[in-house]
């Protein structure tokens, strides 16, 4: 913990001098009072706090060099313009960072729109115009924006006043400002768009004609102070490119190189020798699952501190024999967090409590109890789902037959005699295809089968109730299950394919995994090993 | 199913009353008012009397009912109420607790916040969104509506701007637009045209809320479009972006997420199942910016016992459900729905069951009403009533009640009362003459030793997970021969083995759980038992014959405690092993002495419900009702909680006759006649069929029977064919259209398919048999 807090509190007083820039800023033209009416000036498309040397941006982003100085060198001089660039690589590998940054070292205004966050088309649009016309939605702006777009062709008549008008007050202002030499002046009549999380356009309703208008914007605009980048995780190829504009020039962000991460990871650290020591036994192992500094750096950050816990309070650099001990004390949850990588993180303490309870369970063992409550026609309903799915129809009849599956010897006889390849082909086919899908009809038959098999009736409380049993027990189940079949629809046990529910043609599958169904099975006493064709 | 019933046997006992429906019932009572004009009226004229009586009894059943349930509503609510606090105040802390954490990574800062890039901040590796998820521990859902409902008012009122999003507001129809759209409406309390993250950025800002956090529930997860809600946590937090701060000597890795730090948003999320089905909806990337704390609420188990011991054992002075009910219900949840609603549902119907079928239960108001010296008074009440009653049997009668209310008591009311079976069993054993107020006070005695008793062996079962819903089950049935002390020693010799065989679900085994808990009385350990005894001594206050045994166990027990202690300290010298047995053994005394104090009581206090005078009126069980299949309790109850509607359909089109009541065909039974509903001449040809139906066929045969004629229109037509052959192939296309039609309806109401391609001639059966 005191590993933690150390460089906590360096970055709290680096921060107040981070912001103490806009701050003084505002100082000087407004009040601080009316700060959050201020309106909003050319200053503020440019990146806040101070400027940085191009030495200070490469040392910044190691293994990042050449694409930092490809992208210096497309942006080109002070008032140059330039072609659309295309910055594209895997995630996490340091684009928009990199692209930020470089606007930070070269002070010039630029916009930035990221995909994730304007969702459709005219959000986009509007978020773009904001940014231009300086705007700021307020309450008493009834939270609107500038403008009001909604089609491509006028979002381009707008984008072209509203750009227009801006370069004209940029032309302006650095007449005026260029004697001044403060930390917050404008470069250039300049100004850069750019569109972050480009692949996501793709999944829109409308992305056959957003994407090519934004590619051919720079043709449409016709405004040489106007520059383009593109972020994207995908490359150039998945866009469609069939409309004939002029393509972006693409800039590659390969994935980093294990030195790559290592120097990342040892970027201020309050403790290098340690945190070099603790890379030593992380790196490799998990570099080969996940090159993401994100997924990495979750990975990490409860292993370290898993890994200092037997330090205790001292700081010091682990030597020989104490390597030694730290890696023992170590190494089992590697292998735990190895298998987590992908999947929820939870809070340290959690997290270690977790681990603990798989470390020390004994490996036979297993939860007997699924965590949450399901009623008993639910969970037999649930091993049926489980088991349409599984087996192939055409072994039902002998499962399922009157026998209650006791010729189950004589079938596996008939698959083994089959040969191990034609065995193998089939089970890779399977385990490709996953669950299989089924009509409700074999769902209710098999559910009718094996709820008889697991002695479970309708009504065991007296015989006085033999009216109700025989009467109501077969159908009052039946319409029953189809609410129970609903509700383990929602629970995302089971998914059922759209069809039209008159026709009845409806397709379900179950995607629960066999963990549960075999826990649930136990809790039944339901023999499901006996139900289940293994291939 | 007659339409008005007599007004003579309505109000009587419902074993006859078949269309009892109780939100039929309690819609027509609702209706009528009661107004004081009918209250105050008296006339003693045979017809007006009638229906004015009739008018008063309904009135009083009402608000009887209505008092009871209000009563029982509102234990309920509390009991749901306290068992939930503890989670939330712990997610209450919990989320202070993040808020404080995002606080520190960044106070707010009004130029940064506002604007549209990520911050390049220095927030510490790996934080993210600080996530709880609330298992509900049920896959279905109807309970924690009213829960997330609750759990947003309690985090409002400790100072924190609450959105509640429920499934619906995540579906892929909408998409993230949508449950943008909501969030920003409840935040923000207007309506948005384009909802977007930037407006919910400047709102908080604008309002100067920095010092509250933003808390967004959303109610299940499981049901939520997995697509939307990976869009909506990704852009909470827009790309987890690896950045290399300028400040701190150019080397400072930082992750920045667009809005959570601009806002500091805090998300709740209800699983119903377990953590992998998170998993399973949301991607990797999204997994990746939570940072989870995970929080239970009460399965529906314990909340089921926690309602069961607050609704039906600790207000004994209303009614309660007898043995049948109890078992139904038990075996319902258990093995079909599982849900606190569905039971309480139950209860209510049960409750206007109770109400308005038996005649005493206008008693049940006074037993709800009367505390302490009331009581008394009630007591009194009831023998001037039934002094009065004798006084003027023949007649109808007014009583002005002591407490300035009108009863109006008549005479088969009267008499229903004083034939009830459990009564004059009381009066032959007691010998004494008509006493109501010893049989009232009899019955609450005993109905309260009795709960306090199931409560007491709740409390052992408590140790080894027996569900107080199983115990009551059981002490419903059980039968004072029983108590054998045979029975009750018999120590099983699998008993370790046979275990599980207990938990199998939905058998109810004779005896099971009442022996396991005696069981376990006896191998409870001495810390174990001494906490047993003080709960026994809080339960049994007010009873003093037992709380006295009691007090007198707990004394001796720790005299015994004292004694071992001493005996250890001086036998400390001796072999261990000698002192084990020997703590052993005076231990295994103890737990004797409490097991057989606990059997006497059973053998002395309980006594099986139906030998308690009076149970009629509280407890609600139609034994009589449950063998007449169709329209007995457990039918209706059924019917209301269930509905079936598939079978009901399917049983209403082969019976139509019975609801049309049309003259013409309701004479022939079960005989095809032209004059039926097509739909229901079709549907009965359709028995006929295997699961495929050949079109041809049936629609020959519905032509058959539809154009059916009487023998003698026959002959004339057989005479004189050819003039009538225009008419007649107008008359065939009108046939088809009602075959068609008639096909139609079979496969709106899902009991039929339409041909597929590969076989255009036949249809197929969807629902067999009823």
């Amino acid at each position: 913990m005191s590993k933690e807090e150390s460089p906590l509190v360096g970055r709290r007083t680096t921060r107040s001098s981070l912001n103490s820039t806009p701050n003084s800023k505002a100082h000087q033209e407004v009040p601080k009072a009316t700060n959050l009416s201020r309106p909003l000036t050319i200053k503020d498309l440019v990146f806040c706090g101070e400027s940085i040397s191009l030495d200070e941006l490469i040392n910044s982003f190691p293994g990042r060099r050449g694409q930092i100085l490809d992208l210096v060198q497309f942006l080109g001089p002070l008032n140059s313009p330039m072609i659309p660039l295309f910055v594209y690589g895997g995630a996490s590998t340091g684009k928009t960072s990199t692209v930020l940054y470089m606007f930070r070292h070269l002070k010039r205004p630029f916009i930035y729109c990221s995909c994730v966050s304007c969702y459709s088309p005219r959000i986009l649009f509007e978020s773009i115009l904001n940014q231009l016309l300086l705007h700021r939605k307020n309450e008493s702006g009834g939270y609107l924006s500038a403008k009001r777009c909604e089609r491509p062709s006028d979002f381009v008549n707008l984008l072209r006043e509203a750009l227009t008008a801006l370069i004209e007050s940029l032309k302006g202002n650095t007449g005026k400002s260029s004697s001044k030499k403060s930390s917050s002046q404008v470069n250039g009549r300049m100004i850069y768009l750019v569109f972050d999380h480009l692949e996501l356009i793709r999944e829109w309703d409308k992305s056959e004609s957003i994407i090519p208008l934004l590619f051919n914007l720079c043709n449409l605009l016709k405004i040489p102070e106007v520059g383009m980048i593109f972020i994207s995780r995908a490359s150039l190829d998945t866009f469609q490119s069939d409309t004939g504009y002029l393509e972006p020039f693409p800039i590659y962000f390969p994935e980093y190189t294990e030195d790559e991460l290592r120097q990342i990871f040892m970027s201020n650290q309050a403790n290098p020798k340690l945190y070099s020591s603790f890379l030593d036994l992380v790196l490799r192992p998990f570099y080969r699952i996940t090159r993401r500094i994100d997924e990495l750096s979750t990975a990490f950050s409860p292993l370290f501190k898993k890994y200092c816990e037997p330090l205790g309070d001292s700081v010091t650099a682990p030597v020989g024999d104490m390597t030694r001990k730290l890696f023992s004390h170590l190494q089992p949850f590697i292998s735990i967090s190895l298998n987590e990588t992908f999947t929820l993180s939870s809070q340290a303490l959690l997290k270690d409590r977790n681990m603990r309870k798989s470390v020390f369970k004994k490996p036979g063992e297993t939860l007997d109890e699924i965590e949450f409550h399901m009623s008993t026609s639910a969970k037999y309903l649930l091993i049926s789902a489980f088991l349409a799915s599984r087996n192939p129809a055409t072994l039902d009849a002998s499962l399922f037959d009157s026998t209650g599956g006791t010729d189950n010897r004589k079938r596996k006889r008939k698959v083994s005699e089959k040969s191990i390849d034609q065995k193998e082909a089939k089970e890779q086919e399977i385990l490709m295809k996953g669950p299989g899908t089924f009509p409700l009809e074999r769902l209710l038959a098999i559910h009718q089968c094996i709820s008889s098999v697991g002695e479970y009736s309708l009504d065991d409380e007296e015989p006085q109730n033999g009216g109700l049993g025989a009467d109501g027990s077969d159908s009052g189940s039946m319409s029953d299950i189809l609410l129970q079949l609903s509700s383990l629809c929602s629970a995302n046990f089971i998914t059922k394919g759209g069809s039209c529910p008159l026709e009845g043609s409806t397709r379900y599958r179950s995607i629960v995994s066999e963990d549960i169904v075999l826990r649930v099975a136990r809790g039944l006493k339901f023999p499901l090993s006996k139900y289940l064709y293994r291939r | 199913m007659a339409p008005s019933a007599d007004p003579e046997t309505s109000p009587s006992i419902s074993t006859s009353n078949t269309d009892l429906q109780p939100f039929f019932l309690l819609h027509k009572a609702a209706s009528r008012k009661p107004s004081s004009k009918t209250r105050r009226r008296i006339d003693l004229s045979p017809k007006a009397s009638d229906a004015s009586a009739q008018e008063y009894n309904d009135n009083s059943r009402f608000e009887t009912f209505k008092l009871l349930w209000s009563n029982t509503e509102s234990i309920i609510k509390d009991v749901l109420k306290n068992l939930n606090t503890t989670v939330f105040d712990g997610i209450d802390k919990w989320v202070h607790a993040s808020f404080d954490a995002i606080r520190a990574c960044r106070t707010p800062d009004f130029t940064t916040a506002m604007s549209m890039y990520p911050i390049p901040n220095n927030v510490p590796i790996g934080a993210q969104i600080f996530t709880a998820l609330l298992f509900t521990k049920n896959v279905e859902s109807v309970d924690d509506i009213s829960t997330f409902a609750d759990l947003g008012a309690h985090m409002r009122s400790s100072g924190c701007l609450v959105a509640n999003l429920t499934s619906i507001d995540f579906s892929a129809k909408n998409g993230v637009g949508g449950c943008l759209k909501t969030l920003l409406r409840q935040f923000l309390l207007a309506g948005i045209d384009a909802p977007e993250m930037s407006i919910l950025a400047s709102w908080y800002n604008e309002q100067e809320n920095y010092d509250k956090p933003l808390i967004v529930i959303i109610d299940d997860v499981e049901r939520c479009s997995s697509s939307v809600l990976n869009d909506f946590i990704l852009m909470l937090s827009a790309g987890l972006r690896l950045q290399y701060s300028l400040t701190c000597k150019w080397k400072n890795l930082a992750i920045d997420r667009e809005w959570v730090i601009k806002v500091p948003i805090i998300l709740v999320l209800g699983v119903a199942t377990s953590v992998d089905a998170l998993r399973n909806i949301l991607c990797s990337s999204a997994c990746l910016y939570l940072s989870v704390c995970e929080f239970n609420l009460g399965t529906p188990a314990e909340r089921m016992d926690a309602v069961i011991e607050a609704v039906l054992l600790r207000s004994c002075q209303s009614f309660n459900i007898g043995k049948h009910v109890a078992t139904f219900l038990r075996n319902y949840f258990l093995r079909h729905d599982g849900t606190l609603t569905l039971f309480v549902k139950a209860l209510k119907i049960v409750t206007a069951q109770q109400v308005f079928s038996e005649p005493l239960s206008f008693v049940l108001r006074k037993l709800v009403n009367e505390e302490g010296t009331e009581a008394r008074l009630t007591f009194l009440f009831f023998l001037f009533v039934y002094h009065l009653i004798e006084l003027l049997y023949t007649h109808y009668l007014i009583f002005q009640g002591l407490d300035g209310d009108n009863i109006l008591l008549r005479e088969p009311a009267m008499k229903r009362a004083l034939e009830l079976p459990s009564l004059q069993r009381f009066w032959e054993t007691s010998g004494n003459s008509i006493d109501w107020v010893s049989a009232l006070s009899e019955l609450k005695r005993l109905h309260q030793l009795w709960s306090s008793l199931v409560m007491c062996l709740y409390e052992i079962g408590r140790y080894r997970k027996i569900s107080l819903l199983d115990l009551y089950c059981e002490m419903l049935k059980l039968k004072q021969q029983n108590f054998g002390a045979n029975d009750l020693n018999l120590v099983e010799k699998d008993y370790s083995t046979s275990v599980h065989n207990y938990q199998s679900p939905g058998c109810l085994l004779d005896k099971g759980y009442i022996v396991r808990a005696f069981q376990m009385l006896r191998d409870l350990s001495a810390m174990e038992l001494c906490k047993i005894l003080d709960r026994w001594e809080m339960l049994t206050r007010g009873i003093e014959k037992i709380h006295e045994k009691v007090k007198e166990l707990q004394s001796q027990i720790t005299l015994e405690e004292k004694r071992s202690r001493h005996d250890l300290r001086k036998e400390s010298k001796r072999p261990t092993a000698r002192t084990y047995k020997n703590d052993k053994t005076s231990n295994s005394t103890i737990n004797e002495k409490v097991a057989s104090f606990l059997q006497s009581m059973f053998r002395e206090y309980i006594q099986t419900i139906e030998s308690i005078p009076l149970h009629e009126i509280i407890f609600f069980d139609n034994v009589d009702n449950l063998n007449t299949a169709k329209y007995c309790l457990s039918g209706q109850l059924y019917f209301a909680l269930i509905g079936d509607p598939r079978r009901r359909i399917q049983a209403d089109l082969l019976e139509s006759r019975k609801f049309l009541k049309c003259s013409c065909c309701s004479k022939n039974d079960g005989v095809l006649v032209p004059s039926m509903h097509d739909t229901s001449i079709m549907y009965t040809l359709v028995q006929e069929h295997g699961d495929l139906i050949n079109v041809h066929e049936w629609f020959h045969s519905f032509m058959a029977v539809i154009s059916n004629p009487p023998l003698q229109a026959k002959k004339k037509l057989r005479m004189s064919p050819s003039p009538k052959k225009r008419k007649d192939s107008k008359e065939a296309r009108t046939k088809t259209d009602a075959s068609i039609q008639a096909v139609t309806e079979l496969q709106i109401t899902g009991l039929l398919r339409m041909p597929t391609k590969r076989r255009p001639d036949y249809v197929q059966r969807v629902a067999f048999g009823l």
